[in-house]
């Protein structure tokens, strides 16, 4: 600014110098003082600009930012809260899961060795060879493997790019602010005048500091304005406030995209609880498919019982009860096939014929 | 640091900076903010759009892989109902091929997944969705 104005004056001046040998012009010596008035007019404006529109807009744009980051606060809790409470509900889910494939295992092993050994048994009796089969008990595990749920929709580097941005923020906020504060000074300093009616530009060390603080407050005490306490009031201000403003804007951009970012980690929970909620229902249907085979094995078992027991009932001859026995060979081959079907996949911990489903659809 | 010294040194900071620049910069920061916000509203109606598709597909499929599993189970539990009343029969009969070859089907349907047809009927649908399907009858 003081440049401008010393470019004016030095203009001025080189026409008044080239006016003719005849005259110099001395009203164009005018144009200094309105130069003057012009600067200290534009850098009131800057001022007045910056502090009665821009800085109430970042107060507003700061406090949408604040709301914003309270905002998105409550919507992560309230998210991870629903995560936790789903997960909690897979697990009981599991857990009854596991119970119900534990009871099928245990049905299994007494239809083998009570059922099955009772027929062996009688063939003992019989004077039968028997190579009573091993019963190959399921090491049955039901895995969970819930798919990995986002824990945040933040990625690191987008964090590091919010910070750095705000950073960059503040270090322009405060640049900026000590450049509005400078030229203040600087300009009070060219064109002032302090309280004793000397031009500061005239004075030097203290007596122009305290001077040119108290030109902001409309000069000193003794003659009437705010002395150098409010001036120094006056400068904080100018100096604040492009900071604030700054502040503002960047705490809103902040508040805004935090809001966007919960948002989405929001959507990201519901549909990760839609899944889980979906594997729960499936998991107890599927767990149909184990009263089912419980319900042969059931059936089959009740019929192998009866067979024995009329074997059991006979004066055995092979040539008179063949027929008895090959039926209950049959119930006996069938049951052993029941058995040995593997319900459980031991890679996934899943019912086995559900795994590749769930593994497509839901996982 | 005295009073002097600061406004030196604010003052030599300052030489260097434009207050014009500064109102530029400080409306440059306005101007991210209100672009942010905008995009920011945009950007969350767009999440809620896309969760709702993303529910309204899993709630739909749930449903209809629920109801396919239910009418399984009951179809395989009247077949397997039948076939042991038609055991009952073979073994009060002592008709033995017939009693083996019920316990045969028996097994077999035990062995055969109620899940094979779901991944089937999820096929069918998927189909019934691609426009460019030709379907041969």
């Amino acid at each position: 600014m003081g440049e401008l104005i010393g470019l004016a004056v030095s203009t001025v001046g080189a026409a008044a110098e080239s006016g003719g040998g005849g005259g110099f012009d001395w009203w164009l010596l005018l144009w200094i003082p309105l130069g003057i008035l012009g600067g200290l007019l534009l850098i009131a404006l800057l001022v007045a600009g910056v502090i009665l529109i821009l800085v109430p807009a970042g107060i507003v744009a700061g406090g949408r930012g604040i709301f914003g980051w309270a905002v998105s606060g409550r919507i992560r809790k309230r998210a991870k809260r629903r995560l936790e409470e789903t997960s909690s509900q897979y697990e009981s889910a599991c857990e009854s899961a596991q119970k119900r494939i534990d009871a099928y295992n245990l049905q299994k092993i007494e239809v083998v060795t009570t059922t099955i050994g009772r027929f062996a048994d009688w063939m003992v009796r019989n004077k039968l060879n028997v190579n009573r089969l091993a019963h190959d008990a399921e090491d049955v595990v039901l895995i969970d493997a819930i798919q990995d749920l986002p824990q945040s929709a933040m990625s690191s580097e987008e964090i590091a790019g919010v910070v750095l941005k705000a950073g960059a923020g503040v270090i322009a906020a405060g640049m900026a602010a000590a450049g509005t504060q400078a030229a203040a000074i600087a300009a009070v300093t060219a064109f002032g005048t302090a309280s004793t009616g000397t031009a500061i530009s005239s004075l030097s060390g203290a007596a122009a500091t305290n001077a040119t603080m108290a030109w902001f407050a409309g000069g000193s005490i003794a003659a009437g304005g705010g002395g150098m306490a409010a001036g120094g009031v006056v400068l904080v201000v100018i100096t604040a406030a492009p900071a604030v403003a700054i502040l503002g804007f960047t705490a809103g951009i902040l508040g805004s995209k935090a809001r966007t970012k919960s948002k989405q980690f929001e959507a990201d929970v519901e549909i990760a609880c839609a899944r889980i909620k979906t594997l729960i229902d499936l998991r107890e249907a599927g767990m149909r498919r184990i009263d089912e085979l419980s319900t042969v094995l059931n059936g089959l078992a009740k019929r192998l019982d009866s067979a024995t027991d009329r074997l059991e009932s006979l004066e055995f001859d092979a040539d008179l009860h063949g027929d008895d026995f090959r039926q209950t060979m049959l119930l006996v081959r069938a049951i052993r096939e029941v058995t040995t079907l593997h319900v459980i996949d031991p890679t996934t911990g899943e019912l086995t014929e559900m795994s590749a489903m769930l593994m497509s659809r839901y996982r | 640091m005295s009073r002097n010294s600061i406004v030196k040194s604010v003052t030599a900071v300052g030489n260097r900076i434009d207050p014009l620049q500064l109102l530029e910069t400080v409306i440059g920061y306005g101007h991210e903010w209100m672009v942010a916000e905008q995009r920011g509203r945009v950007e969350r109606k767009r999440i809620d759009s896309w969760r709702e598709l993303q529910l309204d597909r899993i709630r739909r499929q749930q449903e209809m892989l629920l109801k396919a599993l239910e009418l399984t189970f009951d179809e395989r539990r009247g077949n397997f109902g039948r076939m042991f009343d038609a055991l009952d029969a073979a073994i009060a009969e002592g008709d033995i091929s017939q009693a083996a070859s019920i316990l045969e089907s028996i097994t077999d349907l035990a062995k055969t997944s109620p899940f094979e047809g779901l991944q089937n009927l999820e096929l069918v649908i998927d189909d019934l969705k691609q426009p460019e399907k030709v379907w041969d009858v």
